[in-house]
């Protein structure tokens, strides 16, 4: 009778799914573990999850991404997904004696670090920015990995345009030319940081430090 | 003869064979100043390659114009002044660059900086180039489609082609399982005419199986319950061990998203999306304004990539589903792996370049994370952060340092 029971009881758990496949997570055990009470990057919990089950006594409505408090927040739908904008106000920086290793900023290091370089200022970036860092072998190495990353799927290993993605993108420009050779730090700079012409702004992507890096490796592979 | 009209015929040769000479050293055709020498072309065609061909080709229509014919549609004064500074010319007011300039809006070319010659020569290449021809087209093995898809028709036919001999063999099987049971048949039928055959042999050819009797023996019954006892108690185990498994989890996405396509076929590499890998706890999702960077002009018209337009324009991120999920219970740190570890993306995520849609790969419990620290090497090479542990490691021990060994064994340090 008991070994009845048994095979009963293993033939019901093979006949339900109990691994992931497809659209299905897998059977969750104690799946309250898996949640975060204090909201976190990247967390997918709404009320919905909470509603009616074990879960309800431990979590507060306004700690799952369905609360009003989230920044994309709307009446009637439910946020799954939780995306923080930066504080109004405020500017992301580097640690500036963590990078360059200098005490104090000088007056034009001053402005990289404390404010941000308006979209509108090419020119004046061009003219007034310096790059803070120095050409030395480290700098390089971390330029060509984030140039590798970041800019090689359009303007190529070489720098030249040719990439794989600037094949169908086009109008990809040499970084090798002539024009863009005899341009400052201060310009590379702000063509990442703000994008020019045809290309798009890459600040989101890569901090000041490492955009005066990068600029650093354009320079050796234009062959100064 | 005079010395005064042989010196003036000398004079005369002379302008000649002067004014051939300088026409074979610069050679001008037709009077339009465009060079038409070997030299001057292939170091016009360099000066295209570099800086105008991301742009413009001779024959087609890139960002910027087909440029086949160009000298004969301006002259060479305007093509000079034009191209060293487009968008003076464009603000001048001028006729024909501003209705170019309408034709390819918002992209301006940007000023060029080259000397006249310099523009000779590219125009020098072009002309040659119009006059040439448009190359053959190349294989058109470029189009993204093709060299994806390609392999896995490859492996449809092979294993097609695997069924098919399965198949065949079965049928052979079967048909020598019929043949030996007809001949057992006749065999049996034609003894049983014999005459003269002892009792054992009637005894044999007569004999009814009898299943009946097999599954009463005790011997059958035992060993069948312990069988069926031994695949419930495994079954049993595997599945309880499954729960809150999620390995093989792929769930459909809002955007059909291809990994494949993207970090595969383009090489994108890892961080243009996932900007976190490196720097932080975790990895990033890209929000919409990164995949605008191509896709502000790439498939601008595909269903797919206009979700994400109205993402942007409704103002609402993307609704990505989660597909790695490790409990609140234990803290995972990407940068402390990637970066500091140099552990590969596809230890531990798998293939995901070859993947249409995102799988999980790795069981992600804690045996798993466990497992891999205890037989991992720490990355200890030109991180001074280590140098002295390592000191510390080698006086106590003969084996390379692993990650246990720097207390990624200890609970702590995965929950707190
Ligand atoms: C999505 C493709 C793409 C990526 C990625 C990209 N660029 Fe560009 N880049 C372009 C295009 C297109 C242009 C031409 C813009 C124009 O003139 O309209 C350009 C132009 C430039 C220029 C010349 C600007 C000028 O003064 O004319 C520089 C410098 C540059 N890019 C640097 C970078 C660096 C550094 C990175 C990596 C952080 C990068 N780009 C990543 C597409 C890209
Ligand atoms: C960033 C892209 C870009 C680059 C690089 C570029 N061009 Fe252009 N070019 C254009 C565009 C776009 C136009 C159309 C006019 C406009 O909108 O400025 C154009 C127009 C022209 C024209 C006039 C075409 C006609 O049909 O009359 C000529 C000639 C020309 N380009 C030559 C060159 C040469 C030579 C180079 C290289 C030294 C070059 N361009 C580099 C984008 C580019
Ligand atoms: C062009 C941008 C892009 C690139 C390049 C890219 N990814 Fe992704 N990745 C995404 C997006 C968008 C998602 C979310 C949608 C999905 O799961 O398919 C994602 C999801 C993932 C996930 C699952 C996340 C989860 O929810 O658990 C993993 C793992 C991942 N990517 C790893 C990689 C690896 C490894 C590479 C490099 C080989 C890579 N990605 C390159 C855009 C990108
Ligand atoms: C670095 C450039 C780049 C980035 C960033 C990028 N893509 Fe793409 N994407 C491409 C290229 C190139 C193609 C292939 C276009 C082709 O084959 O014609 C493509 C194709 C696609 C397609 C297939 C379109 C179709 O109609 O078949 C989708 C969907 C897509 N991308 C979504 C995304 C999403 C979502 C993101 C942001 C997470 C993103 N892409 C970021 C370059 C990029
Ligand atoms: C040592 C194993 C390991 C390595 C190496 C690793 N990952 Fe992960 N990854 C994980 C785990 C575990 C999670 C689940 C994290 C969680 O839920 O907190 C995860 C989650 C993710 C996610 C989902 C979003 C997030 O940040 O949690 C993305 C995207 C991702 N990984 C991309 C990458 C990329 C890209 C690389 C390579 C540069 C990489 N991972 C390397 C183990 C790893
Ligand atoms: C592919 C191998 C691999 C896997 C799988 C892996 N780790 Fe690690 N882990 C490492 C390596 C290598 C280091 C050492 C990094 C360093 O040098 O600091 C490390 C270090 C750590 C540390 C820091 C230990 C210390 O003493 O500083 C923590 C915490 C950690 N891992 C957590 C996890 C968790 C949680 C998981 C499972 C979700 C996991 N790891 C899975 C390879 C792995
Ligand atoms: C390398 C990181 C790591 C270390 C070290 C570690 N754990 Fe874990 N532990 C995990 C991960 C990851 C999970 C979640 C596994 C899952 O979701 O299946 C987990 C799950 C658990 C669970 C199960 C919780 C539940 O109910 O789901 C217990 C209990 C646990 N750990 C106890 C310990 C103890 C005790 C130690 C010290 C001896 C320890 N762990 C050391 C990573 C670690």
């Amino acid at each position: 009778m008991k070994a009845i029971a048994i095979g009963a009881a293993a033939l019901a758990m093979t006949g339900c799914k109990i691994q992931g496949d497809g659209n299905f997570t897998g059977l969750e055990y104690a799946p309250q573990m898996y949640h975060s009470v204090p909201y976190e990057p990247l967390s997918q919990f709404t009320d919905d999850d909470i509603a009616g089950g074990v879960l309800e006594q431990f979590y507060y409505p306004d700690f799952v991404n369905s609360t009003p408090y989230n920044d994309y927040y709307s009446e009637g739908k439910k946020r799954k997904i939780n995306v923080k904008d930066p504080v109004a106000g405020t500017v992301k920086r580097q640690n500036f004696t963590k990078v360059t290793g200098q005490a104090a900023p000088t007056a034009d290091q001053a402005i990289l670090y404390y404010m941000e370089v308006s979209k509108d200022s090419l020119e004046w970036a061009a003219a007034n920015l310096k790059n803070p860092l120095e050409a030395t072998p480290a700098v390089l190495a971390q330029g060509e990995h984030l140039f590798t990353a970041y800019c090689m799927p359009c303007h190529g290993e070489k720098g030249d345009g040719k990439g794989k993605v600037g094949k169908v993108y086009g109008g990809v420009a040499n970084l090798k030319g002539r024009s863009i050779k005899k341009a400052t730090d201060g310009h590379i700079f702000h063509v990442i940081t703000h994008g020019k012409g045809n290309m798009w702004p890459h600040k989101s992507q890569v901090n000041p430090e490492e955009r005066w890096a990068i600029v650093k490796y354009v320079r050796k592979l234009q062959g100064n | 003869m005079s010395i005064g009209r042989s010196v003036l015929r000398l004079r005369y040769t002379l302008a000649v064979v002067c004014g051939l000479l300088l026409t074979s050293v610069t050679a001008f055709a037709q009077g339009d100043g465009i060079p038409t020498d070997e030299a001057s072309i292939s170091a016009g065609m360099e000066l295209f390659d570099g800086n105008c061909s991301s742009c413009h080709q001779v024959h087609e229509k890139g960002v910027g114009p087909a440029l086949k014919n160009v000298y004969e549609r301006r002259d060479v004064k305007w093509l000079t002044s034009f191209i060293k500074h487009p968008g003076k010319t464009i603000e001048s007011g001028d006729a024909y660059a501003v209705a170019l300039y309408d034709k390819f809006k918002p992209t301006i070319m940007p000023n060029q900086d080259l000397s006249d010659a310099e523009i000779l020569q590219v125009l020098a290449y072009v002309k040659d180039a119009t006059i040439k021809g448009p190359a053959k087209p190349e294989a058109a093995a470029d189009v993204a489609g093709a060299g994806a898809a390609a392999p896995q028709e490859g492996m449809v036919v092979s294993s097609n082609l695997l069924v098919g001999v399965i198949i065949g063999l079965l049928v052979l099987l079967s048909i020598v399982l019929i043949v030996l049971v007809v001949l057992a048949n006749v065999l049996t039928q034609y003894l049983k005419q014999q005459k003269g055959l002892d009792e054992n042999d009637t005894a044999y050819i007569n004999e009814k199986f009898s299943l009946a009797a097999i599954f009463k023996s005790q011997v059958f019954i035992g060993m069948s319950s312990f069988v069926f006892v031994m695949i419930v108690a495994k079954v049993t185990i595997d599945s309880l061990f499954a729960v809150g498994v999620q390995q093989g989890y792929a769930p459909d996405q809002p955007i059909q998203f291809s990994h494949k396509l993207h970090a595969g076929y383009y090489e994108i590499d890892c961080k243009y999306c996932h900007t976190g890998v490196e720097k932080s706890k975790n990895a990033n999702i890209p929000s919409a304004n990164i995949c605008m960077n191509c896709h502000n002009s790439i498939r601008q018209n595909s269903p797919e990539i206009q979700k994400i337009y109205a993402a942007i324009e409704n103002n609402e991120p993307i609704q990505w589903v989660r597909v790695h999920n490790l409990p609140d219970l234990a803290y995972f740190n990407h940068s402390q792996h990637v970066k500091v570890g140099g552990v590969e993306c596809q230890t531990c995520h798998g293939e995901i370049e070859k993947m249409e849609v995102v799988q999980q790969h790795s069981l992600l419990t804690m045996g798993w994370c466990i497992d891999c620290h205890r037989q991992t090497d720490v990355n200890a090479k030109g991180n001074a952060y280590y140098d002295k542990m390592v000191e510390m490691h080698e006086a106590t021990s003969k084996d390379p340092m692993k990650v246990k060994d720097i207390g990624g064994l200890e609970c702590a340090k995965c929950h707190y």
